[in-house]
């Protein structure tokens, strides 16, 4: 460089137009060149694509393969959080759920476990989608559990294949699954038809067993079903704890396993027997909603329609002519369901009253209707279980249930339980729902008529054994003629069935299995004596539950409650239905079909024979054994006499009658033991899934809780401060709860036409407080008389009575806006005071000063109410009830500065007519950042909001509302 | 979307070829939605722009490892974001100088960007502690152009003042300056040895020796696009805004504001493709009206290569991102005719991107990543979980069998 500056400075000297060297000093020179110019020594410049240069460029090869990269998951990303959900397949259909529950259990808190079951048989798919806590939890089973097998305690004794496990964050999975099977058992179906059709042409004699009856098919496959119940999704977790090892599966494991491919053939090839039947049946099959998630409205919709048209109504009992429980069951059931369609008319919320001690007959119709006389009545109906009221405004379920529930008043000296219960028809809208509407209306209903039926039954049931209190001693008594009886009625049972077998000249049906069920249940009835003093035990003590359940409303439990404990007493009878389980099954989906294709009418007139007939063999069989144990009978009605007696024996020691309005645990799901075997759980829990349904709606159910927040210290007291959202506190504290009812139930509420309405109650109140205040108010007078005036004294003396004694009646109780707030517990009219805003007075500036101790203090509610311009009334620590009136953007109040005596005082006042029951609320609004608002309305209201602060959200659920408090 | 059972960290990292498939699933991962701070409301004194909308991200750069990626925004701030954990990592402000055209040096925690506010010095910063290293002075209007050699710490930068200077990051003062009748855009060979530049206005692609540029340019290449004399008489004047070589060298990328781009032969200098299906960033939104005359407007940073020179991703003025494929260029020899018209290339893809413009596409180049940014920012994955069915078919194949 320096050699070539010299030899610049050399070559060209500073005359040139442009200095080829500038700056000064050594090293700070700079060379320049312009345009390629050349200085002797340097070669000639010669332009060319330097690139073709042969052999001078190494050109890197352009990169071709890219790293993965993977992002966690956080705020910015996109699509679905992680998934907490992973679908297990190739699982063993024999492994009981109780032992996949415990095992999948270990690897992270289960938040739902769905083991899937096949659609048409019902058998276990292997298939379980179950949900996590969390993302580490479902990683961590699906890289623990992935390609393994199940333990050598789980499942069954062959050790199952390797487990595949693949996370489904949003059972997108399960449902392709799903339809992979749903559309591989199509093609199957249809090739097998094919085949055999082909082979059955020519000889037609040469099928083994031609089965001319349809009776023959409706028996045949009842014991081929596959040990279902250890597969049904349970609605509520308890199965952990359900003591299912004590019966390690004696009778799953005798059981055939649920190869479905061998239940099929036959059932194929009997089909193509019968054309008809077949071409019904197959399209059916084929067209089976595939459902992933929303399990429950999914069984309810598959199976809803079964029991209403086989198990339930047409109870073995019931059927019997001449019966006369049946025959008064009946005029009860026509009761029933005459209240539900008179409610369902209705529409609106109902009021549904419990007797603390049983319904007494005395009630009449109008002491209910005095009893509810604040409130617009539109009907009041009863069934012998309960009185139930409509109401002619939408709202007034609840405002009745609000006020009624205090237990202030009596219905006709007796202590009642005041149930809002959610509109008819709207019951059961599964929120993931797939089927088309009118389908699903049909479902609705037959679920609900279920229901309604169920609770009269129990009802029933329960006011029998009022009178009868020591039927279960009755009942041990018998314990031993029981099994005696049974013991002959399984031979006798034995002895008819082939009977008839003959009778109806049918080929191939082959009663071995019921024949060993027999026997394992005359077996099993010994253990079952043992059996019913532990789950006595068992039952009595609450399962261990978390704690929130409890504080759930209980008169909405309980009656849950009680259709549980009837649908278990109800699957009891199913047991001796159950000799036909396919014959319900298909008419189910018969059921199911013909909302579809009504053309087939004739093909279900005929699998309804078919029915019949199953049901006439367990009425014959019933009959006989009744015979034998008539005390029996009377003693218990419905019960049913081919099963241990735990079930009935667990309905009385849960629900001695005392203790129907006092708050019982939730428990759905019983202990699987009380079952006999899985098709009675199988039955029971698609019993419980429809139960489920209605209930649902007034309050959230455990299973749809948010997640509970997992305490890492294993405790809430160890944890520290957190906060717990609204829509987690929504799923245990009622008010939260109400919130969203009210929002809903507040939008088309229209104003009711105004009309001053004075109670005969209200007068009295008043003339009530008018008699207490008198004395002060007379003293008052008097000193003012004395100081002042007559005329000043006569002037105060109105006014202070005024606001004295037109105080309303007003309760205070949790509101669903704000912690507190205050209910009407009288009717308002328009433009009458409600309260005063009672607090100490004080300047404006001890009111910042005070207001920034509360903030210190943590004291999170204000209660500053500026009066003007420099005196704030502040309720904090001094005060009345008016300082629990909450806000709302479309209040029914006004607050009103009215000035007494020179001093000013802050009164609410209505705004619009306030029913009995409503929460009163005003509009506050912050002034401070409203200053020209502060002249010209009278009501000031100091809430300090800073605006730059987050917007405080406004919780009042009005149709109206801004949203935000500032 | 589930990560396969191995999948713990990077230390595993598997690698992906581009393919139609994957570049189709590309999915946007992560959205910074504050990725670039809000306009401040206006002052009644200020009449600041009106309908801007809201600011964008002005320019992205990559590291040379493909780590990091680093945003230059209206709101006048860097921000760097990691993008093999997809987090936000920094945010450097230069509210006095603003910045543009953000590009990494060599070292991974050093850039260079051109100012926007005060003059048009080019600056070397130090992200890591967040001071200037050195101003590089000369250009005197905005800085529109800037390219970083990728062989050695030269760089480039073209101006408004149609000059193109070259730069050593070690020297202050310019080591070279081309004057230009026109704006310059210009790129570097992957190679180092050769830079282009384009004048706009004239149409032209200069090609220049690294090592002789003071001489003339050792390829012009005229831009003449025929077909758009189909669209209107007399055609509408093309814009070039951005230039970028193919990392093979055999292609040029000329990006235009316009509503289409070309492939240029590198070597020959034929017009190859054209690529439509996107609309041009001449405009800032898609409600202003078009100018008369082409304008750079939003766009620059819009259209790039991927490494693997198989495919241009590029960002329209509707928030889409299209993708064309570059595996079959038609290949052109013999002597030039500007009456050929290019094969028109229609998008492989046309992604929903973002809600406003994407002004600002670039692929990772060495991660399978995108980033692409306008008024927010996404980072875009290709989206590797497995048809729902297949897998569904997989799980039960292995059951059955």
């Amino acid at each position: 460089m320096r050699a070539l500056l010299e030899k610049v400075r050399a070559e060209h000297p500073d005359t040139l137009d442009e200095p080829r060297i500038k700056g000064k000093g050594k090293g700070k020179e700079t060379l320049f060149r312009y345009a390629g110019e050349i200085i002797v020594g340097e070669g000639e410049i010669i332009i060319g694509d330097p690139r073709r240069a042969s052999g001078t460029i190494k050109r890197k090869p352009p990169r071709d393969a890219f790293y993965e990269v993977k992002y966690e998951y956080d705020d910015n990303s996109t699509g679905p959080p992680p998934p907490t959900a992973v679908l297990i397949t190739n699982l063993s259909p024999l492994t009981p759920n109780q032992q996949l529950r415990r095992h999948f259990g270990t690897f992270g808190n289960i938040i739902s476990f769905e083991p899937q079951i096949d659609m048409e048989t019902g058998g276990a798919l292997g298939i379980v989608l179950i949900k996590y806590h969390s993302n580490e939890e479902a990683k961590r089973c699906v890289e623990r559990a992935h390609g393994k097998k199940l333990g050598a305690g789980i499942g069954p004794a062959d050790g199952g294949e390797e487990l595949k496990v693949v996370f489904d964050g949003e059972g997108l999975k399960l449902k392709a699954v799903l339809k992979e099977l749903a559309d591989r058992k199509k093609r199957e179906r249809e090739e097998r038809r094919r085949k055999e059709k082909a082979a059955m042409a020519p000889t037609p004699a040469a099928t083994p067993k031609p089965i001319p009856t349809p009776l023959a098919q409706t028996l045949r496959p009842s014991h081929q079903l596959p040990p279902r119940p250890a597969h049904i999704p349970l609605m509520n977790d308890r199965s952990e704890k359900s003591p299912s090892d004590r019966h390690p599966l004696p009778s799953r494991v005798k059981r055939p396993p649920p190869v479905s491919e061998r239940a099929r053939a036959p059932t194929n090839h009997r089909f193509s027997v019968f054309n008809d039947l077949s071409q019904h049946t197959t399209p059916s099959s084929s067209s089976t909603p595939v459902h992933s998630r929303g399990r429950p409205s999914h069984l309810s919709h598959e199976y809803g329609p079964s029991p209403s048209s086989h198990s339930r109504s047409p109870s073995p009992i019931a059927r019997r002519p001449g019966h006369p429980s049946g025959r008064q069951q009946q005029q009860k059931q026509s009761a029933s369901t005459a209240v539900v369609e008179a409610l369902a008319r209705n529409g609106f919320e109902h009021v549904r009253v419990d007797f603390s001690g049983g319904t007494p007959e005395s009630v009449r119709e109008e002491d209910v209707r005095y009893f509810f006389r604040d409130f617009k009545i539109d009907m009041v109906l009863r069934d012998h279980g309960a009185w139930y009221v409509a109401f002619q405004t939408s709202d007034s379920a609840r405002r009745a249930g609000m006020v009624l529930n205090s237990g202030a008043r009596t219905l006709a000296h007796h202590s009642v339980t005041v149930t809002v219960c959610p509109p008819r028809l709207q019951v059961a809208v599964a929120p993931t729902d797939k089927t088309s509407w009118t389908e699903e209306e049909v479902v609705n209903q037959a679920e609900e008529s279920i229901v309604r039926e169920l609770k009269v039954l129990l009802e029933k049931d329960i006011t029998e054994r009022v009178i009868a209190v020591d039927i279960r001693k009755l009942v041990s008594d018998e314990k031993a003629k029981i099994t005696e009886m049974k013991v002959k009625a399984g031979v006798e049972v034995v002895e008819q069935k082939p009977a008839e077998k003959e009778k109806r000249s049918l080929k191939g049906l082959s009663f071995r299995k019921p024949n060993k069920r027999e026997r394992e249940v005359s077996t099993k009835v010994v253990e079952e004596d043992e059996h019913v003093e532990q789950e006595e035990e068992e039952e009595l003590p609450p399962p261990v539950e978390p704690p929130k359940k409890k504080r759930k409303k209980d008169p909405v439990t309980k009656t849950r409650k009680i259709v549980d404990e009837d649908l278990e007493s109800e699957d009891d009878d199913t047991l001796v239905t159950e000799v036909a389980p396919e014959v319900r099954k298909r008419s189910v989906s018969e059921d199911h079909d013909e909302d579809e294709k009504p053309s087939k009418k004739k093909l279900k007139s005929d699998v309804i024979i078919e029915d019949e007939r199953g049901k006439r063999i367990s009425t014959k069989q019933k009959s006989k054994k009744a015979a034998k144990s008539a005390v029996h009978e009377i003693a218990l009605p419905d019960m049913d006499f081919d099963i241990p007696e735990t079930a009935q024996i667990l309905v009385k020691s849960e629900s001695p009658p005392s203790r129907s309005a006092s708050p019982v645990q939730v428990s759905v799901a019983p202990p699987d033991d009380i079952f006999q075997d899985d098709e009675d759980v199988y039955f029971a829990k698609l019993a419980f899934l429809q139960a489920d349904v209605p209930p649902r709606i007034p309050s959230p159910v455990p299973d749809s809780l948010p997640a509970f927040r997992k305490h890492i210290t294993g405790s809430a007291r160890t944890e520290g401060y957190y906060k717990i959202s609204h829509a987690e506190k929504s799923a245990y504290v009622a008010q939260y709860a109400l919130r969203s009812t009210t929002v809903e139930s507040s939008a088309p509420t229209e104003p009711p036409p105004p009309q001053h309405v004075t109670s005969s109650r209200s007068n009295r109140a008043n003339a009530r407080r008018r008699a207490q205040g008198l004395e002060e108010i007379n003293q008052v007078q008097r000193a003012v008389a004395l100081s002042k005036g007559e005329t000043a004294a006569a002037e105060l003396s109105i006014k202070f009575n005024q606001l004295q004694t037109r105080k309303k009646h007003l309760r205070f109780a949790r509101s669903p806006i704000h912690d507190w707030g205050l209910y009407a517990m009288e009717r308002i009219a328009r433009g009458e005071m409600v309260i005063e805003y009672v607090g100490e007075i004080i300047r404006a500036q001890v009111a910042d000063k005070r207001e920034k101790a509360y903030e210190r203090q943590g004291i999170g509610s204000s209660y500053l109410f500026r009066i003007d311009e420099d005196l704030v009334v502040d309720a904090t620590k001094k005060g009345n009830l008016g300082r629990l009136i909450n806000h709302s953007c479309d209040p029914n109040c006004t607050a009103k500065i009215i000035t007494i005596n020179g001093e000013k005082k802050i009164v609410i006042y209505a705004k619009i007519d306030i029913e009995l029951g409503d929460e009163i609320t005003y509009g506050k609004f912050s002034l401070r950042y409203h200053p020209v608002h502060f002249f010209i309305s009278p009501v000031i209201l100091d809430y300090h909001f800073p605006i730059e602060q987050d917007k405080i959200p406004c919780l009042c659920g009005s149709a109206k509302c801004r949203g935000y408090l500032n | 979307m589930p990560p396969p059972p191995n999948a713990n960290g990077n230390s595993s990292a598997s690698t992906l070829q581009l393919s139609n498939g994957l570049m189709q699933k590309l999915k946007p991962a992560k959205i910074y939605k504050g990725a670039v701070e809000p306009q401040p409301p206006p002052t009644p004194g200020s009449h600041s722009r009106s309908n801007a909308g809201p600011r964008h991200i002005t320019a992205i750069a990559f590291d040379d490892r493909g780590d990091q990626v680093l945003t230059a925004s209206e709101d006048e701030t860097f921000r760097l974001y990691s993008c093999k954990t997809g987090k936000h990592l920094k945010t450097l402000y230069s509210k006095k100088y603003g910045v543009d055209l953000p590009r990494f040096t060599h070292k991974n925690t050093t850039v260079v960007h051109a100012s926007t506010k005060e003059d048009d010095t080019i600056r070397y910063h130090s992200l890591h502690d967040n001071k200037y290293l050195q101003y590089f002075k000369g250009h005197k209007q905005r800085v529109v152009s800037l390219e970083v050699s990728p062989t050695d710490d030269g760089f480039m930068s073209g101006s408004l003042d149609k000059t193109v200077r070259l730069w050593d990051l070690r020297v202050p003062t310019c080591r070279g300056l081309l004057n230009l009748p026109s704006t310059p855009i210009v790129a570097y060979d992957t190679t180092g040895v050769v830079f282009a530049v384009a004048v706009n206005n004239y149409s032209r692609v200069l090609l220049y020796d690294q090592a002789n540029f003071d001489k003339a340019p050792f390829l012009t290449i005229t831009l003449e696009d025929p077909t758009l004399a189909l669209v209107s008489y007399p055609p509408r004047p093309i814009y070039m805004t951005s230039l970028s070589f193919s990392s093979n060298g055999k292609y040029l990328l000329v990006g235009c504001s316009g509503d289409a781009h070309y492939i240029l032969d590198a070597f020959e200098g034929h017009l190859l493709a054209k690529l439509e299906g996107h609309v041009g960033l001449e405009r800032r939104r898609l409600d202003a009206p078009q100018s008369i005359d082409p304008v750079k407007g939003s766009s620059g940073e819009e259209v790039s290569w991927t490494p693997d020179s198989k495919y241009v991703v590029g960002g329209s003025l509707n928030g889409r991102i299209a993708i064309w494929d570059m595996q079959n260029l038609p290949t052109r020899s013999g002597p030039l005719d500007l009456k050929v018209p290019p094969t028109r290339i229609q998008p492989l893809a046309n992604i929903d991107g973002h809600p406003g413009p994407a002004r600002c596409v670039r692929f990772n180049p060495r991660l399978a990543m995108m980033v692409t940014a306008g008024a927010e920012l996404a980072f875009w994955l290709p989206d590797q979980s497995a048809d729902n069915e297949e897998i569904a078919k997989e799980l039960l194949r292995k059951k059955s069998s």
